[in-house]
């Protein structure tokens, strides 16, 4: 099965501190690809450089076979990629709904006299559309807080709020940067499922975690950043017995 | 052309004061001051006030001039000071548009404070004050410089010598550095934040009051609606040399001095306010981080 | 004395210590020696305060209310008229009722308050727009006011230009001006951060003001007079104002309808979005300086619908109406009502518009006093409830505890 995204060579300079120096990594569909590493490696960078938000100096970002780099973030969304946010970054003053509704803003037809006269079509494409909204909360498990603004929820049900909005917009290949920081064992047992049901809808995922058991127990390949070069690569067990990976995170605890 | 050099640069000496200000409370808090401009303004009152209160105490005389000044800039830098506490302090973590929407509001109250308790019109400078610096003349070539321009020359670099001093050479100038960097780290090693911002405010509007303070003398004529065009060619001057930085607000204030004045010169005064606007626009759009300023990239 | 009390005191008392001497002080001029002195005066001091008067007792009163607020409890019939105010505006009976009363108040409202019915409503359709921009997509615009005399000079214009030009006639074509004006000015400032987007606006408007003052055909200072047949015109037994007064609500309800779909449809939410955060609008989709561009646009339609309706409405437009002082007013108005929220820049409008108003009545000396107020306001909003009188209280619904 062809690649979903492929990236090669991605390198980002900011002034004289080289971020991102030649990390290639590519996911198929259905697949779980993580990036770890020590703080500061570059990850999510590597994820700003995917998403639109810096542009790469070099290397090339195909989704899909298309070249997406240096394309605007929102047209890199509607091309198929989405992504999570490491601090949330939710719209805090707008319902759990209205969040996911936003996301689905590019596939939306948006009639200015269908807006201003609802006529029936209208109707019925806003009520699809609804019935996605709310069918992904519950996907992600909250079902209960539609109405409630975005940043009353607790912690735990933003950051899986922030992936149904990611979903909302029908991405083919879905980054997550840190979806289980701050989670408690039993959370991230949750978060653990809520990707396998991803990645059983098809779409290819990119994860960025410091949980290792979460790592290595959902990954299918794991790519190993270290101040902004990739060290390792390979399946978990290949990694995890990686002597370069080991003296990297010297200092933590090894991943066992 | 000396002539054309004394009178921008003295201008433009003024516009680089108060740009300082704008620069330094941008570095630290990351927002466009609006009520520096009239903190200039209060200056330039706060000075005929304070002639007046030491000339009914002690006579005129020329001591009462520089009494009246230092009265005058620590004024300002009560207002400036009382502008933070009650204006900004308790906004810094909410979103952009409050501390923006409370700076303008802060601008219209001090301005139609002065309006209201002073005048609504137009006040004179007391010439016995400034006539003596204003009629000592220097004589280069055939330009006529007065010893006003020179005092302000004179006075504006040693003030800003000493602020190159205070920033980059003693403690609270790290601290004032620290924390324009990043904030959270800066109080976590033990810098007062609240205290260090207090002060940067206090030492923008020392700066932007004496600027008021010259200008008064220089002009004769105070309004209370002053502090908006200053504002608006101070904060030019800001952007211009690249907002945050101090050495660009210095130099930004300059070429606007400079530029005002060979506009004057050639096609006419009642255009100056136009160059400032059109250099604004343009700096903004073609590079909008000025000339000494770096790119700050948004932390996602 | 607990601490936050004695800091309240200390600061009022550094607030008297540096405004004393403008206020309780004036300048003598001895214009021979040409020096000054510094001459107690109280009673300058005193009407100064007189002026603040209505100020510091809704302050009073604000401050009054909120510690009862804590001791008392709501008694139980103030709670159930709350709850019938909350069922009513559920009722589908509400509007068609509360316009039927709108628009009989054509006669029974007399001149003076239909005029000053009109002149709300005018502004109400520029805190609408203002708040398109300002208030649901969070872009501080400070020169609102210079769009607002585009659509006044453009009708102006236009009617000189076409003797007999009937209002109606141009008045799509002036919203569509205001548009495209729009468009084109936040062409190259809405990449621009939020201050500088503010500072840029405020040039524009400036500098529109400066160039009606220089032009031949605007007039200069004086502004341009238009013909009697270009302003709202008496009809089916209605007066010139009455009439006016029913084109000015029939423009509201209409601009309230359209905004109020645009609002709650993806247009309105990707607005907010951007608001909330650009940068993760734009990663979910939302082509941001498009929809920033469209709510510029829209926002100086409606500015400028609002401009020609005022010529119409008073038969003039001069350079004033681009000052700043306009800008600030319906930014308070915005502000005040709360932003996004589409009922509550109508209250702002009507607060803002009608208190000074019937206080000047009261009070003459307070027109002084109005921008103090309100940037007073402006102030204390910020600090105190952001969200505004009427915030948008979109779907907010306080999590349940132990959910």
């Amino acid at each position: 099965m062809s690649s979903s995204l492929q990236c090669r060579s991605i390198s980002k300079t900011f002034g004289g501190l080289k971020a991102l120096q030649s990390v290639s990594v590519s996911v198929k569909p259905g697949q779980v690809v993580s990036i770890i590493g020590p703080n500061g490696a570059g990850k999510t960078t590597f994820f700003n450089c995917l998403s639109g938000i810096y542009k790469p100096e070099q290397g090339e970002i195909l989704l899909d076979g298309i070249c997406i780099n240096g394309l605007a973030p929102h047209l890199i969304c509607r091309r198929g990629l989405a992504r999570t946010f490491q601090n949330i970054r939710l719209f805090g003053e707008m319902s759990s709904l209205e969040n996911v509704q936003v996301a689905q803003f590019s596939h939306q037809k948006k009639n200015p006299l269908a807006i201003l006269f609802h006529n029936p079509a209208h109707h019925r494409r806003e009520e699809a559309f609804l019935d996605e909204a709310l069918g992904l909360l519950e996907f992600v498990g909250l079902p209960d807080v539609a109405n409630v603004w975005a940043r009353n929820l607790p912690y735990g049900s933003q950051r899986r709020l922030e992936i149904a909005r990611a979903l909302a917009s029908r991405p083919k290949v879905l980054l997550l940067d840190e979806p289980a920081a701050g989670m408690n064992p039993n959370e991230v047992g949750e978060m653990m499922a809520l990707i396998h049901r991803i990645r059983d809808r098809g779409l290819g995922v990119i994860l960025i975690e410091h949980h290792m058991k979460l790592v290595m127990e959902i990954s299918d390949s794991i790519h190993v950043l270290d101040h902004g070069e990739s060290i390792a690569e390979g399946t978990p067990s290949e990694v995890r017995s990686n002597p370069k990976v080991i003296s990297a995170y010297l200092g933590q605890e090894a991943p066992n | 052309m000396i002539e054309f050099l004394v009178i921008g640069l003295t201008r433009g000496a003024t516009y680089a004061l108060v740009a300082l200000g704008y620069t330094m409370v941008y570095g630290i808090l990351g927002m466009i001051n609006f009520a520096h401009g009239e903190i200039y303004m209060i200056g330039m009152f706060a000075c005929v006030f304070a002639i007046g209160f030491l000339s009914t105490l002690l006579g005129p005389g020329t001591a009462a001039l520089l009494v009246a000044v230092l009265l005058a800039v620590g004024l300002a830098a009560a207002y400036g000071y009382s502008n933070e506490r009650i204006a900004y302090r308790h906004l810094r973590k909410a979103h952009l548009l409050a501390p923006l929407t409370s700076a303008i509001g802060l601008s219209i109250v001090l301005q139609n404070f002065i309006m209201l308790s002073v005048s609504k019109g137009k006040i004179d400078f007391p010439r016995h004050y400034s006539g003596p610096l204003i009629e000592t003349t220097f004589q280069i070539g055939s330009t006529t410089i007065t010893g006003l321009q020179i005092a302000i020359l004179v006075v504006t670099l040693l003030v800003m010598g000493g602020l190159f001093y205070l920033i980059y050479r003693t403690r609270m100038g790290i601290a004032m550095r620290a924390t324009s960097q990043d904030q959270r780290m800066a109080s976590l090693v033990g810098i007062p934040v609240n205290r260090t911002i207090a002060t940067t405010f206090v030492i923008g509007s020392a700066l932007a009051g004496l600027a008021g303070v010259m200008i008064a003398m220089y002009q004769g004529v105070l309004r209370f609606d002053s502090g908006y065009s200053m504002g608006l060619k101070a904060f030019t001057a800001a952007i211009l040399g690249g907002i945050g930085n101090i050495p660009g607000a210095v130099l930004g204030g300059l070429i606007i001095g400079l530029t005002e004045d060979a506009t004057s010169h050639t096609i006419g005064s009642d255009w100056k306010d136009c160059t400032t606007f059109i250099i604004l626009m343009l700096v903004l759009i073609l590079r909008p981080r000025g000339l000494l300023g770096e790119r700050v990239a948004d932390k996602v | 004395m607990n601490r936050g009390l004695r800091n309240t005191l200390l600061g009022c008392l550094g607030l008297f210590a540096i405004t004393a001497p403008f206020i309780w002080f004036r300048l003598d001029y001895n214009t021979t020696a040409q020096t000054v002195e510094l001459i107690p005066a109280l009673s300058k001091g005193v009407k100064f305060f007189q002026g603040l008067l209505p100020v510091f007792i809704a302050l009073a009163a604000c401050f009054a209310w909120q510690r009862l607020q804590k001791k008392i409890s709501i008694p139980a019939a103030a709670q159930r008229s709350g709850q019938w105010l909350a069922r009513q505006q559920q009722n589908p009976l509400l509007l068609p009722a509360a316009g039927l009363l709108l628009f009989s108040a054509t006669f029974w409202l007399d001149a003076k308050n239909l005029n000053y019915a009109v002149t709300v409503g005018i502004f109400m359709l520029q805190a609408l727009g203002l708040n398109i921009t300002t208030g649901m997509t969070g872009l501080l615009v400070l020169g609102y006011a210079g769009f607002y005399a585009f659509g006044g000079y453009a009708f102006a214009i236009a009617q000189i230009l076409i003797p007999g030009l009937p209002w109606w006639a141009a008045l799509p074509f002036v919203f569509l001006a205001g548009g495209i004006l729009g468009w084109l000015v936040g062409l190259p400032c809405l990449r621009l951060r939020g201050d500088y987007l503010a500072i840029v606006t405020l040039g524009f408007a400036e500098s529109f003001r400066e160039l009606m003052r220089n032009l031949e055909i605007t007039g200069g200072d004086k502004g341009i007079s238009l013909a009697a047949s270009s302003k709202f015109q008496g009809m089916l037994g209605l007066n010139g104002l009455q009439s006016s007064y029913v084109f000015t609500l029939l423009a509201v309800i209409l601009s309230v309808f359209f905004i109020y779909r645009i609002y709650h449809s993806a247009i309105g939410r990707a607005w907010i979005a951007i608001r909330e955060d650009e940068i993760a609008a734009s990663s979910m989709g939302v082509p941001v300086v498009r929809m920033k561009l469209l709510a510029f646009a829209l926002s100086a339609a409606f500015a400028a619908l609002a401009g020609q309706f005022t010529a119409c409405h008073v038969g003039f437009i001069d350079p004033a109406s681009s000052a700043f002082e306009q800008s600030v007013i319906v930014l308070a108005m915005v502000i005040l009502g709360g932003m996004g929220s589409i009922p509550g820049v109508l209250l702002g409008s009507t607060l803002l518009y009608l208190i000074p108003t019937l206080l000047r009545d009261q009070f003459p000396s307070i027109s002084d006093y109005r921008l103090l107020i309100f940037g007073i306001i402006m102030v204390v909003m910020m600090l105190y409830r952001p969200q505004g009188l009427w915030g948008s209280k979109r779907h907010q619904l306080e999590l349940k505890a132990g959910s």
